[in-house]
């Protein structure tokens, strides 16, 4: 066998493997669209794609009959404002950590690394409580609601981020810049504000992201903490399609989702650039 | 513009690893952090519009003077004074100072303009007095058409003229600059080593520049700071440092190639610098500061330009005269540097170009004595280093009645002229640390 036909050979089961990858990548996909595009009777058929029985009625249906946009409505308030809180809170303590010293510095980072080594579920009996002692507090102000929601995602996104932002900032911002800003007679907020965060736009765009998919998406700490159903978020909205006993809507449900995640499709690509740009710059020192 | 002076500075930084203790020592007195000493008691006087270039390699705490001046590092011990003010806790905005990093350190998301204009929109200068300064240092530094360009559309050169004109266009008091030049290639800095002479022609501001480039420090400094290990060697004129070095390290780092340092012997009379079967001739100018080390041993420095082929010197004395073999030979065109092996030692000679020393040839090197150094092999300051003059004797001891610094005792004494004495006392005075370090030596073979 000559290296050409070897090289061939090769080629064509590399190919055959990411064809088989791509293909069950996009299997879920395929099949939540074409679920959202027939009928309930016709879902489990087992037939082959009908493109004839296709319509967009449980789309329709979505919108007329169920709290869908209202759902979306609260998911984005809750993502949108634990996202901008979240990111105030670590651009500000991630340079901190990365270029002041202070007691403690060494076992502030060390806390928020072991912090992330526990499971968020192991958190769930302890964050009932505190919402509890806030809902209390607070007269209900947050507490078992869209709130307490927004603590606690931004509480929960803030240790992670931190640490990207510090190693952001430690390996691609010269700490010349902020000196020549003294220098110039900036005080440290105004060289932070004015130097730094313009600088440090990559990485937040990478946390902004990976804060507000990572809340969008979550189903767990919603079901537990919203108890008004005027107040669910996309994710608790949709289990009540597939939650009944007897009626369970998965075409309307496939609907939900794909609608439900075309705004984080247009976020991801609008932000992609950046996304690819602060990763890169955030792992490799220069 | 204004005058800084440092007086006694120190800087120690407390290191990450604490020192190596045994368990019942901490069990006493805890874990100690490594402290590192890297400013020693450094104290000189920059000058009401003077360019004074602090040298030396890497690791002797030059940049680290520098930020001391700017704020950016805190003074452990000692003061720094800026017109006769005490700086020691005010902030760097509050010093009214411009400093040029090595790495330019432009704002990397603002163009040209709006970098220039920041330190005077962060002073709340009105609008139209930020667009005429800004304006003007652009048209001085050729900058014109690149206001709008990022500093990523920049090359070396331009960044750095748009470094040069965020300081110029606050009109400072002094301006420090860090190794400005080290990031461009050798054409350029030659270019922009003409370009920064001539803007402080211009603009007459005090400047503090460090460098290890001891050709940079050569052209542009109307006095050198030579540090090593965190402690001044030498204060003065770039001329002065070359035909007067303090120290065996100053006459080493000054000229390029370097100073020549054979091991010898002084003879009886000290009349004779021996080295083995060589015996050269000492000038009577040059005798009073050897006499006390008749009969011991020295270190003979010359620099290669002082050394020539006899075929070559015009007043042929046969006392000057040694023997060796040429080694390397490098033609240059205007002159030809030799590598001869004399008694075991590389002299380096930069002779005529139209001499006909060749690799392996025997020749005959005549060395010029009038300008040779004698070092003493303990403390390696310069015998022959020239006694300060009776004006400055004066001067020192009303430093001294009015509890003035030793720092200007010691830059008075370095800048003073040179006279045909010489007086080895007036060096230990000048060396302090250097004959601290020979009387601690002392010290501790005595306890021996």
């Amino acid at each position: 066998m000559n290296k050409k036909t070897k090289d061939t050979i090769f080629n064509v089961i590399t190919h055959l493997i990411l064809v088989g990858v791509t293909v069950a990548v996009l299997m879920p996909v395929f099949w939540i669209v074409n679920a959202s595009l027939q009928d309930v009777g016709n879902m489990f058929s087992g037939q082959n794609v009908d493109f004839s029985k296709m319509s967009f009625g449980n789309y329709a249906e979505l919108l007329a009959e169920s709290d869908f946009l209202l759902w979306i409505k609260n998911s984005f308030i809750v993502c949108g404002t634990s996202t901008l809180f979240c990111l105030m809170c670590t651009c500000i303590a991630g340079y901190a950590f990365s270029r002041f010293r202070f007691v403690g510095k060494k076992q502030g980072l060390m806390m928020m690394i072991i912090i992330q080594m526990f499971p968020a579920t192991m958190a769930m009996v302890a964050l009932y409580k505190l919402l509890n002692v806030f809902d209390v507090a607070t007269g209900g102000f947050i507490g078992f609601n869209l709130a307490g929601l927004i603590l606690i995602y931004t509480g929960a996104n803030i240790p992670f981020n931190m640490w990207l932002i510090k190693g952001y900032i430690d390996g691609s911002v010269p700490k010349e810049l902020e000196e020549s800003a003294y220098m110039d007679g900036a005080t440290k907020w105004q060289a932070f504000v004015k130097i730094v965060l313009p600088i440090m736009g990559p990485i937040m765009a990478v946390i902004a992201i990976f804060t507000f998919i990572g809340s969008y998406n979550d189903f767990l700490i919603p079901s537990i903490v919203l108890q008004d159903s005027s107040q669910y978020t996309l994710a608790v909205g949709l289990r009540g399609f597939i939650s009944g006993k007897f009626s369970m809507n998965w075409t309307q449900f496939a609907a939900a989702s794909v609608l439900g995640s075309l705004p984080i499709l247009v976020v991801f690509l609008s932000l992609q650039k950046f996304l690819v740009e602060g990763l890169t710059k955030g792992a490799v020192k220069g | 513009m204004a005058s800084v002076r440092m007086n006694k500075v120190q800087k120690t930084y407390i290191g990450s690893q604490p020192v190596k203790k045994a368990w019942w020592e901490f069990w006493k007195s805890g874990s100690v952090k490594r402290e590192v000493n890297v400013i020693k008691d450094v104290s000189f006087e920059i000058r009401d519009g003077e360019f004074l270039v602090l040298v030396g390699p890497s690791g002797c705490g030059k940049s680290t003077a520098l930020r001391m001046i700017a704020g950016l590092e805190e003074v452990t011990g000692g003061e720094i004074y800026i017109d006769e003010v005490l700086v020691n806790d005010v902030s760097p905005k509050d010093r009214d100072i411009a400093m040029v990093f090595q790495s330019y350190a432009l704002y990397p998301h603002m163009n040209v303009y709006e970098n220039m204009a920041f330190g005077l929109n962060i002073r709340k200068y009105p609008k139209d007095d930020i667009d005429k300064r800004v304006n003007e240092a652009a048209e001085m530094l050729g900058l014109k058409d690149l206001l709008l360009r990022k500093p990523g559309e920049l090359s070396g050169g331009q960044r750095q003229r748009v470094a040069m004109g965020r300081a110029i266009v606050r009109k400072p008091k002094v301006f420090l600059m860090d190794e400005p030049l080290s990031n461009l290639d050798a054409k350029l800095r030659v270019q922009m080593r003409a370009e920064l002479q001539k803007m402080h022609k211009r603009l007459g501001v005090t400047t503090v520049y460090v460098t290890h480039d001891q050709t940079e420090a050569m052209t542009l400094g109307d006095r050198i700071v030579i540090l090593k290990d965190g402690i001044v060697q030498q204060i003065d004129s770039p001329m002065n440092l070359y035909d007067f070095p303090a120290n065996k390290f100053v006459a080493s780092f000054i000229g390029s190639p370097s100073m020549n340092f054979v091991p010898s012997k002084i003879d009886a009379e000290a009349e004779y610098v021996l080295i083995e079967d060589w015996k050269l001739k000492i000038p009577e100018e040059k005798r009073p500061g050897i006499l006390p080390f008749a009969g011991k041993e020295v270190i003979f420095g010359i620099r290669p330009e002082h050394i020539q082929d006899v075929k070559f010197t015009k007043d042929y004395v046969k006392d000057y005269a040694v023997k060796g073999t040429v080694e390397v030979a490098e033609p240059m065109g205007s002159e030809i540097m030799i590598h001869i092996d004399f008694c075991g030692n590389v002299l380096a000679a930069r002779v005529d170009s139209h001499s006909s020393a060749r690799l392996g040839d025997e020749v005959e090197l005549c060395l010029d004595m009038h300008k040779m150094h004698i070092f003493d092999p303990e403390t390696e300051i310069n015998l022959v280093y020239p006694k300060k003059s009776d004006s400055d004797a004066a001067k020192s001891s009303k430093n001294k009645s009015s509890g003035g610094s030793e720092v200007l005792k010691k830059a008075d004494l370095n800048t003073s002229k040179p006279s045909n004495e010489s007086d080895p006392d007036a060096s230990d005075v000048s060396m302090g640390a250097v004959s601290k370090k020979a009387s601690s030596k002392k010290s501790s073979k005595k306890k021996k």
